[in-house]
């Protein structure tokens, strides 16, 4: 291995938006009374307006993870900050979009987008059309604002989810495997316009994510999950240069070398989950 | 969302028992409901006399007769009357809807052109057809039979082409590729994968066919639980009325816990949630 | 109504199956209606011109139409069609007004779920002719007993569905509504009911089926009025022509109610209707 991958250098936490203490979550098993460790001792800093990719095999706690960010898992130990204060449920500051999409099949793609802005802000005045039909075209759905969720590709149910996360302007996205559920070519087609739309809205991103290529394409900085408790394996700056283009990265040296490095990371811990059964 | 079954309608499944710690202090709760339930019951009728005994016997009245009921030849003679003419009609709606059923859902022409009558009759409310079939054949066993196999039969026969039509074309396919064919492919492939379905269709049918035999019972003839019933009935002795109720509630449930229990057991692979349930 | 039109195995037949399955759908209700028509024909020759069985036994088509006729000019319809109508209805009616607050009830609250479930499951496994002679003991010999038999059949049905549909509803769903601050009555009303939804109609198509089963029993055992004491009456008088007249406006009854929900929910739920890509 080469002496060019450098852990990334810790940052202040006075300047980061996300501030990750000494996480750890378990769970009692009633059955067995034992205690099931999910994630254990995770530190981590993210800047405002970076985009985090967090990588690691099925099982290792990294949705644990995003979701006690997202407000949604207590922790049993440590304690996330966000822009300085404490997590303590869900907030109008923080979106998520879920891999299976979770659209409610009973309203329309706008009624759907719509939700976003309802729940955390209520509906005032007239504005909230324009923000909906603004995020509605945002991610290139414009003429199907009266389409069901049944009625679309799964590539759009997620689009739709996009938009329904970016409606209500939060700072922080959170993305759970959210292209994890579509076929492949449509996966590439948005990867790309995911990257645009972030670097357009300059919103901080959490991207969570099994595949090494969507890691390194996505992220600023990638970090990588190892299982057994789960807790962070290592934190790597990518270092390429934006907006990446899905072709010419393939060639690029540096994306072959973290590559090649992540998928001995991975490796490793797959072989390690698969002996520890 | 939802799963079309052959009755053209999304049927619910009655939740499995899943034992989990926790889940006794539910059945310590419903015990104590139902108890308190009877205690307010007896209360009310035999000690503070809001509502006439002789209307709605209190449970102790009901729990007498219905021991008194279980000693008596007459009940039994009921009971035996009853279950053979069920059991009979019920054995021949099986043969016949898996029969049929199989062959209709197996082939498009049949499917085509059959299929749509039998839709049609299974939508019918067939207990509408019961003083016909006691005019035609009588007031004894024959009658009765005939309305329960007539009752119980459509639910068998959607059920089990449903599961023919549904049988994974892919399951057909690797069939074929490992050279099985015609009948022995029926019997291989097609038959076990379409006989969950067949016993969700007997489940239903069963439960049909008991209203078929309690029904020609009350519509004529002189043996079976349901004479028994509406005798009570009519001599308005209540508690053995209500005693008889409970023995038909215990058989018809009874008799949906062993189908189930049949369903795990033949078909143990099989989800029940997957025809019938919701996603 | 679909099953007999899905295509089925592929066993790789051709000829008149293949022929069938390459039809259109205005095609294939054309041979359907095609059938309907032969089968009619087959019937009145088989029965009333060769008279191979006995009509009294099984009337031909153009006699049930005579019956129709009788019973239609002689007033004997109007005044029994309307008390069936009349105890169906009420007796529906109080099924939807106990069975959906019920099952919204064991729906939200799991201890009631786990008291009232195990009865209702108890009582609908029964088939509900089992209580027509307490009914009629209770209710006396007039409407009172079909109204109850109605009601009886109808409930559970109504209510399990209900509760199923709450307890069943999507959890990722739930988990989006929380991400995006739902607040406990907005999940309620915007997540829990409206994923109910479906299940309610359900129920009620279910429900339709066994009211009507459930009067034509109550009817057919003790009641001087109503269509199946016109049944019974014409059995017992050897006119089966009218009995298989009143028959079919049974099966019309049944058929049309069960439609009329059909219609209901598409208008109500448009997003439960089948997507056609």
């Amino acid at each position: 291995m080469t002496t060019t991958i450098e852990p990334a250098e810790d940052e202040a936490s006075v300047s980061s938006l996300i501030s990750v203490r000494g996480l750890g979550v378990s769970y009692d098993v009633a059955r067995t009374g034992k205690k099931l460790v999910a994630i254990e001792g995770v530190d981590l800093d993210v800047r405002e307006g970076e985009f985090v990719t967090v990588l690691g095999p099925s099982g290792c706690g990294k949705t644990t993870f995003m979701n006690v960010i997202a407000g949604l898992v207590k922790p049993s130990a440590g304690q996330v900050l966000v822009a300085g204060e404490p997590v303590t449920g869900p907030g109008p500051d923080r979106a998520v979009v879920f891999q299976d999409y979770a659209l409610l099949p009973w309203r329309t793609v706008f009624d759907n987008v719509k939700f976003g802005l309802e729940m955390q802000k209520g509906l005032k005045g007239d504005g909230w059309r324009d923000r909906v039909q603004e995020a509605i075209e945002l991610v290139g759905l414009s003429g199907f604002e009266h389409s069901y969720p049944r009625e679309l590709s799964g590539g759009m149910q997620q689009r739709v989810g996009l938009a329904r996360a970016i409606v209500a302007e939060p700072r922080i996205l959170l993305m759970d495997e959210p292209l994890g559920a579509v076929d492949a070519l449509t996966r590439e087609v948005m990867r790309a316009e995911i990257e645009k739309l972030i670097a357009a809205t300059g919103k901080t991103v959490l991207f969570i994510t099994h595949s090494i290529e969507e890691a390194i394409l996505l992220g600023d900085r990638i970090v990588v999950f190892k299982s057994h408790p789960g807790a962070i394996k290592e934190v790597i700056e990518t270092g390429l240069a934006r907006p990446r283009s899905e072709r010419s990265i393939q060639s690029d040296p540096r994306f072959l070398e973290l590559r090649d490095h992540l998928w001995d990371a991975l490796q490793g811990e797959a072989t390690a989950a698969a002996v520890s059964k | 969302m939802t799963v079309t079954s052959a009755t053209g309608t999304n049927r619910i499944v009655r939740p499995r028992r899943v034992v989990r710690s926790g889940e006794g202090k539910w059945a310590w709760l419903l015990v104590g409901v139902v108890a308190a339930v009877l205690l307010v019951w007896e209360a009310a009728v035999s000690w503070l006399q809001l509502v006439p005994a002789a209307f709605l016997p209190p449970p102790t009245e009901i729990i007498a007769a219905f021991v008194r009921l279980l000693g008596e030849p007459e009940f039994w003679q009921a009971f035996v009357y009853s279950m053979q003419n069920l059991l009979i009609g019920l054995a021949l709606a099986i043969v016949v809807g898996v029969v049929v059923g199989l062959a209709v859902g197996w082939s498009p022409v049949l499917r085509f052109t059959v299929a749509p009558f039998l839709w049609l009759l299974y939508s019918t409310p067939k207990v509408a057809l019961a003083p016909l079939f006691i005019l035609i054949l009588g007031l004894g066993n024959e009658s009765k039979i005939a309305l329960v196999f007539l009752l119980a039969v459509f639910p068998i026969i959607l059920n089990t082409m449903e599961g023919a039509v549904t049988v994974s074309p892919s399951l057909v396919s690797a069939g074929r590729v490992f050279g099985v064919n015609g009948v022995y492919l029926g019997w291989k492939v097609i038959f076990p994968a379409t006989l969950p379905y067949s016993l969700s269709g007997i489940q239903r049918g069963a439960a049909l066919g008991f209203t078929g035999e309690v029904l020609g019972e009350f519509l004529g003839g002189t043996g079976g639980l349901g004479h028994l019933l509406e005798f009570a009935a009519y001599q308005f002795m209540m508690a053995e009325a209500i005693a008889l109720v409970i023995v038909m509630v215990i058989i018809a449930n009874l008799t949906l816990w062993l189908i189930s229990t049949l369903r795990r057991r033949l078909a143990p692979w099989y989800d029940d949630r997957k025809i019938v349930g919701a996603s | 109504m679909s099953t007999f039109l899905a295509s089925g195995p592929n066993l790789g037949r051709g000829g008149i199956g293949a022929w069938l399955a390459g039809l259109s759908a205005r095609g294939k209700a054309l041979v359907l209606a095609a059938e309907v028509v032969v089968m009619l024909v087959l019937w009145q020759l088989v029965v009333g011109v060769l008279g191979w069985i006995n009509p009294v036994f099984f009337p031909p088509p153009s006699a049930i139409w005579q019956g129709f006729l009788e019973l239609w000019s002689s007033g004997v319809l109007a005044t029994n069609a309307l008390v069936s109508l009349q105890a169906w209805l009420t007796g529906f009616a109080i099924a939807v007004a106990i069975g959906i607050p019920l099952g919204l009830l064991m729906g939200t609250s799991l201890p009631v779920d786990r008291v009232v479930g195990p009865i209702a499951w108890t009582i609908y496994a029964t088939p509900t002719i089992a209580y027509q002679p307490l009914a009629k003991a209770w209710f006396g010999f007039g409407i009172g007993p079909v109204i109850f038999l109605v009601a009886i059949s109808a409930v559970f049905p109504i209510l399990l569905n209900v509760a199923a549909g709450m307890r069943t509803t999507n959890p990722s769903i739930i988990r989006a509504g929380t991400v995006f601050g739902a607040s406990r009555f907005q999940l309620y009303r915007s997540v829990y009911l409206p994923s109910t939804v479906p299940f309610l109609f359900a129920g009620l198509r279910q429900a339709v089926v066994l009211a009507t089963i459930g009067m034509v029993v109550a009817e057919l055992t003790g009641s001087a009025q109503g269509m199946g004491a016109v049944i019974i009456r014409a059995a017992n008088t050897y006119q089966t022509d009218q009995a298989f007249a009143a028959i079919a406006l049974v099966v019309v009854w049944s058929v049309g109610m069960t439609q009329v929900v059909t219609l209901v929910e598409r208008w109500v739920a448009p997003w439960t209707r089948k997507a056609r890509r």
